[in-house]
Order: structure tokens, then sequence, then C-alpha cells
């Protein structure tokens, strides 16, 4: 009787110590992960001063100063989600990379405003 | 203490689950196959498709098709960037390049450039066939420069690799749909090749949104990355979705212009790689 007891009180401990060790390594992996995402922002390779003329779900539309053209900015990769307005002036950091359709497109990965 | 330890254990087995899933869905992202998200423009019923790629020669170079009396390599000189003739638009590779207009349950829009690449398949670029809210559209439209009496093409089905889908991936922004009639049977289709290196002369064709009409400049491959290729050629918005073409190699394109890089003062395309050939070879409705 006491070493089945013996044997069942092990059993438990190592399953509860197994459970606990998987909840810990997911939780340091996340927070890796989480690192890992950071680092976009070091990707930036170039940025430029746009006004804002409209706001979108997930994307805004912006008259770059330095191309004289609209660019729809997608901001699906921002992870501080600022409030901005139509009419704010922001800088745009992104991976370099502009999207030739029309409207042009790049992919923000920080906007910081300018002036309002 | 058994309550605490049946929740340990359903939550650890979950943890479990979600990690095994998404070892599962990495797989399918390895270069030996790709799944493909396809649309149903009629219905709007999307699926998904997996591709197994394939290195075969027979797959990673497929001929252009010419109608009879159309006239081949028409070279015109490499670096400056100028509108097609009007007397050239109904002649290979020019007459095989079109506009593309999509737009997104939400009413936003896109235009960009797609070529034929079989009697009723198109490609473009990835960015053109998906909103910044990752919606496929509700309808393309396809259309020529010099179409005539010919009314706008509509689109039918539309496919993008489900990683540009999911992560928005430069390696994976090209796409293809089928439109409604066979019209490269009259006006001809590009082949493709994954055959480029650096040097290699190369023409983007499209339309510019500026100009309205259809524009072609040359220039040099300067850099070759695993899945996309840069160029000194100019382009400018509209002609995302433009044949990067090896005229050399008879209307085959080897590459799918996609962006430009202001800061390098370079443009850059998804190159053909075996991924993109076999999903060209699956969708060519020959």
């Amino acid at each position: 009787m006491n070493k089945y007891f013996f044997r069942k009180h092990w059993l438990l401990t190592i399953l509860f110590l197994l459970c606990g060790l998987i909840i810990v390594l997911t939780f340091f992996r996340q927070r890796i992960n989480s690192n890992s995402t950071q680092k976009s922002k070091s990707e930036i390779v170039d940025d430029f001063d746009a006004k804002i003329i409209e706001k979108r779900e997930n994307s805004i539309l912006v008259e770059a100063f330095d191309y004289r053209k609209e660019i729809l900015v997608s901001t699906k990769l921002l992870e501080e989600k600022e409030t901005f307005s139509v009419g704010d002036i922001v800088n745009i950091g992104y991976n370099g990379l502009i999207e030739e359709s029309d409207p042009l497109g790049v992919t923000a990965l920080c906007i910081k405003k300018v002036r309002d | 203490m058994k309550r605490l330890l049946f929740l340990l254990v359903a939550v650890s087995f979950t943890i479990l689950m979600k990690d095994n899933l998404i070892a599962y869905a990495n797989e399918d992202g390895k270069e030996e196959s790709i799944v493909m998200l396809e649309k149903d423009l009629v219905t709007g019923e999307e699926t998904t498709e997996k591709i197994i790629t394939s290195d075969d020669v027979d797959v990673l170079n497929a001929n252009a098709y010419q109608p009879e009396g159309a006239s081949p390599n028409i070279i015109i000189g490499d670096d400056e960037r100028a509108p097609v003739p009007d007397m050239l638009l109904s002649l290979m590779p020019y007459s095989a390049i079109g506009r593309v207009r999509t737009t997104f349950p939400d009413g936003s829009g896109k235009l960009g450039t797609g070529f034929l690449f079989g009697p009723n398949d198109v490609a473009t670029s990835g960015h053109v066939l998906l909103s910044n809210k990752g919606e496929l559209p509700s309808n393309i439209t396809f259309w020529f420069q010099n179409a005539g009496p010919i009314a706008d093409l509509r689109g039918t089905q539309v496919f993008i690799p489900e990683e540009y889908r999911n992560k928005q991936s430069q390696d994976y922004d090209w796409g293809v749909f089928h439109v409604n009639t066979n019209i490269g049977n009259n006006r001809g289709y590009m082949g493709w090749t994954s055959d480029v290196s650096v040097n290699t002369v190369v023409q983007v064709i499209g339309f510019d949104s500026v100009q309205n009409r259809m524009l072609l400049a040359g220039g040099q491959v300067k850099e070759i990355r695993n899945n996309t290729i840069r160029y000194n050629v100019d382009a400018s918005d509209g002609q995302s979705g433009s044949p990067v073409v090896n005229r050399v190699l008879d209307n085959r394109i080897v590459a799918i212009h996609s962006s430009g890089i202001p800061a390098a003062l370079l443009n850059q395309g998804n190159k053909v790689t075996p991924s993109m050939a076999s999903v060209l070879n699956r969708y060519r409705n020959e």
C-alpha cells in the first residue's frame, strides 16, 4: 500500500514538474520571439516626411514631400499605434522598398509625428 | 491538488498542440512546395492548393507563344524609358502586356501592370492582388492599351502565395489570375526562364500611371538574391507586375517587377524561382 502510494506520488510530482517546464519554456520562447519582432525597427533603411491625407483601417494615405506623390502606408507592422490625424506631418521609417503599384505602397516600421 | 494538476496538464497539452500545428504550417512554406491561396471571383469562395515545386528544366523554362504574323525581337536601346510606339502594341511582347485594376471588398483599389503567360492566364505583383487589410480582390479588370473594340476582361479566379498573404514577405510578392476569355491565343503570351545572372541585360515593360501608357526601359541586373533580383532600370507607380524580360531569350520573363529602392537607386523584381515556375506551369491553361 505504502509502496503504491509513493510510486503514485512520485509520478504525480514528475508530471507536475513536466507541465511546469513546458509552461516556463513557452514563456521564454515567446519573450525571444517578441524581442525578434522588436528588431524590425533596426531594419529601417530609409525614411521620408509626409502629410497624412486619409486614414484607413491598417493604413494611411500620405503625400510624400520628397517624391511629391501619394503613398499608401501600411501600418500593420507597427507595434505602438500612435494616434494620428489627417493633416499631421509625420516621418515614416520603412525597409527601403516602395511598391510601385498605383498608389505607391510602403510598409511602415516606424511613424513619428513631426508636427501637427 | 488534483484540480490544479488537471489544469496544468490541460494548459500544457494546449501549448504542445499549438506548437505542433505551427511546425506543420512551417513545413508547407519550404521550397519543396508552395501553398497558393485561391479565390473564385464569381462565388467568392477561398481555398488553398499545395503545389509541389519542380526543378525540371521544362518547368523552369517555358516558351512564349506568338501568333502568326507577329514580329519577334524588336530591340530598343538600353537605359532610357520610352513610350512604346502604337504600331508595336499589337506585336509581342507588348501585345501580351496590359493594365490591372483590382477592387477590394472595402471599396479601395489598386492599379498595376500584368502580362499574359497563357491563353487566359495573367501574372502580376502580389501587392496588386492584396489589400492592406489582407483581403483578396472582389473584382479584377484587365485591359490593353490598344484593345480597340475589345471590352475589358474580367478576372475569374485569383491565386497568390499563402506566404505573401500571411507575412507580406517581399520574397513572394507575385500572383496570378485567370480572365474570362482565351485572349492569349490571339495576342500571344510570355514564356519564362530561371536563367538570369548579374549583368544580364533586361527590359521592364509596363504601364506608368502618370503618362497613362506603356513604357519600356532597359538596363542590367546588378544583384541577385534568393527570390529577387535588383536592376538599374527605371520604373514608377503603376508598373508593379510588369514583366522583366530577357529579350535575347525570345520574350521569356526572368522576373516580375515589384518595387523600387530609392536609397540604392535600383528597382526590384521577384525572379523566376522553381516555386514561381511551378505555379506558372500549373496555372497555364494550354
